[in-house]
């Protein structure tokens, strides 16, 4: 009983960073909210299986990876076409992001490789390291650095960004953007 | 003035230190954007739907061993 509460609180803590994994692998699309709401289920069923204390954040993406995959190949579409869900998504919802910059953002975002804007989000996004990145992706830790490399350069190349741009993080989100390293 | 002159970093030239710190910053703010939204009613329904059944299930087993 007092296992439970303790998953459940460690479940709902992670929501809002399980939330944020999948809208930036499919888009701000249904497909997002049912692959939070699947990985819920899983979780839950497979709770005796987590061990407290261990990094439940890791465990918790892996669950939600796996069933972006298999539901993808299920339908008997090929993984890459989680792009093709992200596609849709910058079409129906131009401005729910808030900001342009955002949503041009994800725009980039969506342009990359599947694998390699998995690899990007979990270690430049979401605070996981490598090693992580590497267990939840299934692939050796040298993988994931040059995805994560060739998913800078591109990103780079897609918003044009070069050293001499104006940078300066805004007194808005510069407090936010340092919490990224804590969780 | 001074501080933009002293980002340089001339040992990266095929990813200069500017642009990837961008990219990184650009990434986090449009992750903690979505990050800090509240998170949806019908999951906060779904993990209690799933503690209730589980706490009566419990419950029921106590019954049962009596």
């Amino acid at each position: 009983m007092e296992q439970a509460t303790n998953f459940k609180r460690e479940l709902l803590a992670n929501l809002p960073s399980l939330r944020a994994f999948a809208i930036s692998l499919v888009g701000r699309h249904h497909e997002a909210d049912d692959l939070v709401q699947d990985t819920i289920l899983k979780a839950w069923a497979k709770q005796e299986q987590f061990e407290m204390g261990t990094n439940i954040k890791a465990w918790l993406f892996t669950i939600l990876r796996n069933e972006l995959y298999s539901k993808l190949r299920k339908r008997g579409r090929e993984v890459q076409d989680s792009d093709g869900l992200l596609t849709e998504s910058l079409a129906q919802h131009p401005a729910q992001y808030g900001a342009l910059d955002m949503h041009d953002f994800q725009k980039a975002l969506a342009q990359l490789p599947a694998e390699q804007r998995e690899a990007i989000v979990l270690v430049g996004a979401s605070g996981l390291s490598y090693e992580e990145a590497a267990e939840i992706s299934g692939c050796a830790l040298g993988t994931i650095k040059s995805r994560v490399n060739r998913a800078r350069q591109k990103l780079q190349e897609i918003l044009k960004i070069t050293d001499e741009d104006e940078f300066g993080p805004d007194a808005v989100s510069a407090p936010l953007t340092s919490r990224a390293f804590v969780s | 003035m001074l501080i933009v002159t002293q980002r340089q970093q001339p040992d990266s030239p095929t990813m200069p230190v500017g642009a990837e710190a961008q990219i990184a910053h650009k990434l986090r703010s449009f992750y903690l954007s979505i990050e800090s939204e509240p998170v949806p009613q019908q999951f906060l329904d779904l993990l209690e739907k799933l503690d209730d059944a589980e706490r009566l299930s419990e419950l029921q087993l106590e019954d049962g061993d009596r």
